[in-house]
């Protein structure tokens, strides 16, 4: 504590922070004068610096040691992750939990009034259950009503029950629920309400009859009660619709996070015969394509529905843990036209557009998987005709009917395309540059869905628009003039009544082919393609359907063994 | 002490007002409404109307803003118009994922940044004084969204060479698992902690340089100490008030800065969130959202305030404006 010992010491320290050596006496010195100097040098002094080898030794073996417990570490994880697939055998018990992976999220539950097809996507078939079914080729078939008559002149319907079925809450489903649930929607003008059309009178006849009275034929009645409009809700459940869900179907909704995941429980009291395959399906979703790629390679998530890209595609396919295949659906990238804007409105310039777009090379930009498409009705739908020779691709063609409606290189045409984020940049792009080589400057603006909404959908101020219409038997789009395509052709009109009215089915499909047609070579829109979903899913995995699953996915049946 | 703290708060509640008006305003410039989101593209006009009307979207801007004050200050920010959860419910549930990633982001960055600048203040010169400049710069430079996937391709189980960290998502049952939630959390706070650690290892180190040519350094090594050790443990305890507001900023910087990774490895946090709802146009609760977090955000400038005062002694009994640089002494 003397001031001598002090002193002493700097010409020393300066020394040793020059060299950068430690010197032992110098060290027992420091000890000596710790005592006094604790306190200017504050707390975490202490350690550090003293001793020399001693200390050394012990660093140099901590650092070996954990250079052996990383290394051990390491091995053992890489010698795990190699003997699991080894295990993986085609045959096996079925697991209680699988993961599917998916891409657009529902925001709520509640599906009478929250559109989009990712709701659909979850409940129905899984929790909620419509009284006519519908299979994987989009036609009907049993549902909740296991069959039904129908009158000559196509006006009363008479649909018969199953027996005894019940809510997952316990309540019996009886004809009462079905006539509640059918006149809720008309009443309280739910989502789908307008798909029910020319109804007279529903009624119960008997606790397993329900009859429907129709006004005049409407041979899309079935068709539309076996979606949205035909959900079976029970009458007497009070619950909060946006979050859970009481239904008869064979799965429960245990839980949901919006724009995470949504879990389901097998109904253990399910009323049909055959009860779900998998206690527990987790359906998670995936906002980056990235991430559920990973999620899928790693195991996290046993089916991945929609693979986004043709790059992934292909990193799945030499992969012989995983199944890739593709499936059909109604996804119909529709660009619309404003049939109504100051330069569309003229024929002329919408089919030179048609003749300008490259479709092939577009589909083959995209893996090559999804399907041509001429006009507005899809495979899956009736009356689909393939219609992709009206507007072949036709670079001359295209540049002499701008010619023709009074563009051409002196004068040249500026369009606008503005459409949704949610569809990726690389369309925008593709068609920017094809529509270039006819001398038409595309200005393309990809803003966020609800501004498209805003501007194209509601306000109908836009030339050229781009949305994915992947909604089933949608073409009355075509024959209202008020629908943002602003198309009126008194024949489609005509012709799309006529399709309804019809009493046979062949009859209606050949006036929706006539009247598609007659879309088509209005070049009302052009019809980009029909998107192909691709599925992949865990070797281990059967039963997973395929077609139409990002608007419809029973799970019931999926199995899956490790 | 008690004149600043009182001073700050009401700074505090000024910038909240001001706040509550701007992002109101902000956010009713966005074209395009909930209820157009909601009825989805099959909807007739009709329908459209009718939602408008009950959900209140008819009514005139400043009955809106002074309904959503009013509810606030009875402490209710509302319920979704869309998953009809309360605001407070789901952001709690979210902030349980975004916060702790923002605390162990910040904790590595300091466990990185500050003894590695340490080190590399201590080495004026030689190799490791270069290679520790050229990795915090490169490591400072990586894009997040880059970092990230580098990590995953590393660590990512089932897709990385050493798969041992999960890539995607965060348990079902959240921090009921602590282990697998923390798990989860590992490599985007190794990606966040990575990026910012080399921020604040320049940072310190800087700091400490600026440090090394005072007068302090050269009275604790006439007092015996080596250079090396009077930066560490004089150095760094002078240096200590600044690196405080350094990690008070990051963490606030951190809040939006963890999008982009929440995206990468499908987090459900308030960044995702925030987005989610400003594209559904959810505003009343993106309003009550960005209300918290700003009040959040200011909160945190208030304590980072106060403990650069406490730990700075010379700051005591010195204005709130008058932030004095730190004196130089010499020996």
């Amino acid at each position: 504590m003397s001031n001598t010992t002090q002193g002493d010491v700097p010409e020393e320290a300066a020394q040793t922070a020059a060299s950068g050596s430690t010197d032992a006496s110098l060290a027992s010195q420091r000890k000596s004068s710790r005592t006094g100097r604790a306190r200017t040098s504050g707390p975490g002094s202490d350690g550090g610096q003293g001793g020399g080898n001693h200390n050394r030794g012990k660093w140099i073996a901590g650092i070996i040691i954990a250079v052996v417990v990383v290394v051990a570490v390491i091995l053992g994880v890489v010698w795990s992750r190699r003997t699991t697939p080894s295990e993986n055998g085609a045959s096996g018990t079925t697991q209680e939990t699988m993961t599917v992976g998916l891409k657009l999220a529902p925001t709520n539950m509640d599906i009478r009034n929250q559109s989009g097809s990712a709701l659909d996507q979850v409940l129905i078939d899984n929790i909620y259950e419509p009284l006519v079914g519908r299979n994987a080729e989009n036609k009907t078939t049993a549902g909740l009503a296991k069959s039904w008559d129908v009158s000559d002149d196509a006006t009363t319907y008479t649909f018969h029950l199953n027996e005894g079925m019940t809510f997952s809450n316990g309540d019996a489903l009886d004809s009462e629920d079905v006539v509640w649930s059918l006149n809720q929607l008309l009443e309280k003008k739910y989502a789908g309400y307008d798909l029910l059309r020319n109804i007279d009178s529903i009624a119960a006849q008997d606790a397993n009859t329900v009859v429907i009275k129709l006004t005049a034929p409407y041979s899309d009645l079935l068709w539309s009660l076996s979606g949205r409009p035909g959900l079976v809700f029970d009458k007497d459940a009070q619950y909060d619709a946006k979050t859970e869900a009481i239904g008869s179907g064979p799965y429960l909704l245990k839980s949901f996070r919006e724009n995470d995941s949504v879990t389901l429980e097998r109904n253990e009291n399910y009323w049909g015969t055959k009860k779900a395959t998998i206690k527990t399906i987790i359906l998670r979703y995936y906002a980056d394509d990235n991430a559920a790629l990973n999620a899928f390679k790693s195991g996290s998530i046993q089916v991945l529905a929609p693979v986004m890209n043709a790059k992934m595609t292909s990193s799945l396919t030499s992969d012989d843990r995983f199944v890739v295949g593709q499936g059909d659906g109604t996804d119909k990238y529709v660009l619309g036209m404003n049939n109504k804007g100051t330069v569309l409105s003229n024929i002329k310039v919408r089919q030179a557009i048609r003749y300008a777009i490259n479709h092939d090379e577009i589909i083959a930009s995209r893996g090559g998987v999804d399907a041509a498409l001429g006009g507005p009705i899809p495979s899956l739908d009736p009356g689909y005709e393939d219609l992709t020779d009206l507007y072949p691709h036709n670079v001359n063609k295209a540049k002499e009917l701008l010619k023709e409606a009074g563009y051409d290189d002196d004068n040249p045409l500026t369009l606008r395309l503005e459409y949704a984020n949610t569809y990726g940049t690389e369309f925008g792009e593709q068609l920017k540059s094809q529509l270039k080589e006819v001398g038409i400057d595309l200005q393309v603006k990809v803003v966020e869905f609800s501004t498209w909404l805003q501007d194209v959908y509601t306000n109908h101020d836009y030339d050229l628009s781009l949305v994915d219409h992947n909604e089933s038997h949608d073409f009355y789009q075509w024959a209202d003039p008020t629908y943002y395509y602003g198309y009126d052709s008194k024949e489609v009109q005509d012709l799309y009544a006529k399709s309804l009215a019809a009493t046979d089915e062949s009859q209606q499909e050949e006036y929706l082919k006539q009247a598609a047609r007659k879309v088509s070579e209005d070049a009302a829109a052009d019809w980009l393609l029909n998107y192909r979903v691709t599925t992949a899913y865990d070797k281990g995995v059967t039963g997973f359907p395929m077609n139409l699953n990002q608007s419809r996915l029973p799970l019931a049946s999926v199995d899956y063994k490790k | 002490m008690l004149k600043f703290v009182v001073r700050r708060l009401a700074l505090f509640c000024v910038a909240l007002i001001v706040l509550s008006l701007l992002v109101f305003a902000c956010l009713r410039i966005l074209p395009g409404n909930v209820a157009a989101v909601m009825a989805g593209t099959n909807s007739t006009p009709e329908r459209i109307a009718a939602l408008s009307e009950q959900l209140g979207l008819n009514r005139s801007y400043p009955a809106q803003y002074f309904q959503w004050i009013g509810d606030l200050l009875h402490g209710n920010l509302g319920t979704s118009v869309l998953t009809g959860r309360s605001t407070m419910a789901e952001t709690w549930q979210r902030a349980q994922v975004t916060l702790p990633l923002i605390v162990l982001g910040l904790l590595l960055s300091l466990v990185i940044g500050i003894p590695l600048g340490v080190v590399a203040s201590s080495h004026r010169e030689g190799g490791l004084h270069s290679v520790l400049r050229y990795v915090s710069l490169t490591a400072g430079a990586v894009p997040a969204l880059w970092g990230g996937l580098l990590l995953i391709l590393v660590f990512g189980r089932g897709v990385g060479l050493i798969g041992i960290f999960p890539s995607q998502g965060f348990p079902e049952d959240g921090w009921s698992s602590p282990a697998s939630a923390l798990v989860s959390l590992a490599l985007p706070a190794l990606s966040v902690g990575i990026i910012s650690g080399a921020q604040m290892m320049r940072y310190t180190q800087s700091a400490l340089d600026g440090i090394a040519e005072s007068g302090y350094i050269t009275m604790a090594m006439a007092s015996g100490s080596t250079r090396a050790r009077a930066i560490r443990t004089t150095g760094l305890r002078i240096v200590l008030p600044d690196l405080i507001s350094v990690t008070g900023l990051s963490f606030a910087q951190m809040i939006t800065g963890v999008l982009v990774i929440e995206n990468l490895f499908s987090l459900p946090g308030l960044a995702s969130m925030l987005v989610t709802d400003v594209g559904n146009r959810d505003l009343i609760k993106v309003q009550s959202e960005l209300m918290l977090l700003a009040a959040f955000f200011l909160l945190i400038g208030l304590l980072t305030d106060i403990a650069h005062r406490v730990a700075d002694p010379r700051m005591r009994g010195v204005g709130a404006e008058s932030v004095a640089p730190a004196q130089e002494v010499s020996a």
